[in-house]
């Protein structure tokens, strides 16, 4: 086979490769989703602008679920994932989409490395055809068929063998990461079950308030689930729902987040000194729980007690897992009270 | 031949060099961008038309009805530290701004009706502020809220001029409602954080 040949094959079954790449990239599922699969996957897609980092799936927050309630009415309207998506992006920013495979940055972090080995194994195999074809006859200026041939051209299709291997192993790759990263559409089917026997992932940001309700009454010994539940009508503001949901908890255990929901529920109802008493039981459950450090901070600045109120806010600003804006608005509070 | 093959190789390394420099400059200037300091998409756009409810349960309002006036609105929550700061600055501005066909609407956002009404029993009201609620988050998708306090300005074409994030004094209040009767731009402003729960 001549070299013109081989070289044409090489980069044949590069394109094909590249061609295989982009397709694993912007191809979408061959059967037309569910309108659940399609809510499910948009939601997981969104971040959530008011739950650090979390998708609207993933979080728990009251506004998270009323934007799982926006997409399913947009899809119910006919609406396309480009339509809905573009609008969340038009209010909240292109940051907000976190499915981000279409991007022009997610497409140059695919493409410049297959570019940059293509490129450069180009550079390498083209320096090599330089240096053999310098070395001419003296008389004949032709180049000698000598034993450097047979290296060279064993080099030369290594090399292009490693390229073209490297490729197929980055679209292995791309389909491996795409497989494996696609959103998850499970259905609610079994949760009770998996509830009840406390087996399974359960996605409860598929579950309604009303369902919960329904869950933790028919298993009224399971924690996690009412404890989850707790915290949604707490995230919505609706403190008596929370209240009796997170009491039941206590009566069980005394679990570190129904003891600092319940003492911040407390201290807002106009109780500080009674909610003293709860934050702290939860800090003595769990020593490093930043949620309660907070609340006692806010707390002890309503009862007076700047000193305790200072050492809680430092433990903020000091830890290294508390977002910056928590741990500036902790700072600001110190300042405050240094300044009187 | 030999002096001309290094020469190439010195430019194929040169321009393998520079390529991975300015490669890297531009993914390491990504890496640096937080996306939650984005800056309002809204901002020299027509403001939405959100149509709220009043606290009172009486009926709604649309930001449209209050065309050709300055419009402040806030977004607040009982819940919120930073609301209860800047309360009192919105009131005392909403009333020193009532003649200059300002209008003052505040949204109280993922809260329960019990909590916030307590809030403005607590720390008082303005007669010259609409107080609403946004029922299913939809005006805050509508303006796009990542944390609370937000205030977002409408100048008198209906054109969204500016936004601060964070608690607003008096005087951050009130230098940028005179920028905006200017017809001077604001947009966007950070006080401080927001808070989200």
């Amino acid at each position: 086979m001549s070299e013109r040949a081989r070289n044409l094959i090489a980069i044949g079954v590069a394109a094909v490769a590249l061609g295989v790449i982009v397709f694993g990239l912007f191809s979408g599922p061959s059967a037309a989703p569910s309108a659940e699969d399609r809510i499910a996957t948009l939601s997981a897609s969104i971040r959530c602008p008011f739950c650090n980092g979390e998708s609207l799936a993933e979080s728990q927050a009251g506004v998270a679920a009323d934007y799982r309630e926006l997409i399913t009415e947009r899809v119910a309207a006919g609406a396309t994932d480009e339509e809905i998506l573009d609008e969340f992006a038009a209010n909240f920013g292109d940051s907000f989409i976190l499915d981000t495979s279409t991007s022009a940055w997610s497409v140059a972090l695919w493409v410049v490395p297959i570019l940059a080995l293509l490129v450069g194994g180009g550079a390498i195999v083209w320096l090599r055809r330089q240096s053999t074809s310098d070395v001419r006859h003296p008389i004949t200026d032709e180049r000698p068929p000598t034993t450097d041939e047979r290296p060279t051209g064993v080099n030369r299709r290594t090399l292009v063998g490693v390229a073209i291997v490297g490729v197929a192993v980055v679209a292995i790759g791309v389909f491996a990461v795409k497989s494996l990263s696609g959103p998850s559409t499970a259905g609610v089917e079994g949760v009770a079950g998996d509830v009840a026997t406390g087996q399974g992932e359960v996605d409860l940001s598929k579950v309604t308030n009303a369902e919960m309700e329904g869950l933790v009454a028919a298993n009224p010994d399971v924690v996690g689930m009412r404890v989850a539940l707790a915290r949604r009508y707490f995230e919505a503001g609706e403190f008596t729902d929370a209240l009796d949901h997170y009491m039941i908890v206590l009566d069980q255990e005394k679990h570190p987040e129904a003891l600092a929901n319940v003492g911040w529920m407390t201290h807002i109802s106009g109780r500080s000194d009674v909610a003293l008493g709860y934050v702290e039981a939860a800090l003595q459950v769990k020593p490093d729980y930043l949620t309660a450090t907070w609340f006692l901070g806010n707390i002890q600045i309503a009862l007076g007690n700047n000193e305790a109120a200072a050492e809680a806010f430092t433990t903020i600003v000091e830890s290294d897992q508390i977002p910056d804006d928590v741990k500036q608005t902790a700072q600001q509070l110190l300042d405050q009270m240094e300044e009187g | 031949m030999t002096s001309e093959r290094g020469s190439r190789m010195v430019w194929v390394v040169i321009a393998g060099g520079l390529a991975f420099v300015v490669l890297a400059v531009i993914f390491a200037g990504r890496f640096g961008t937080d996306p939650d300091l984005s800056s309002s998409p809204l901002i020299d756009k027509p403001a939405p038309n959100s149509v709220v409810a009043l606290m009172d349960g009486s009926g709604t309002v649309a930001i449209d009805d209050f065309s050709g006036d300055i419009t402040v609105i806030n977004y607040w929550a009982s819940w919120c530290l930073g609301c209860r700061t800047e309360h009192d600055a919105l009131t005392r501005a909403a009333t020193d701004y009532a003649g200059f066909d300002v209008t003052f609407i505040a949204i109280n956002y993922q809260d329960s009706p019990g909590n916030a009404q307590g809030f403005l029993d607590e720390l008082g009201t303005s007669p010259e502020t609409i107080y609403t609620v946004d029922e299913g988050s939809r005006t805050a998708f509508e303006w796009g809220v990542l944390g609370l306090p937000e205030t977002f300005f409408i100048d008198r074409d209906g054109i969204v001029v500016g936004k601060v994030s964070g608690p607003v004094s008096y005087g951050l209040l009130s230098q940028t409602i005179d920028q905006i009767i200017l017809g001077e731009s604001v947009g966007d402003i950070e006080t401080g954080d927001v808070e989200n729960r």
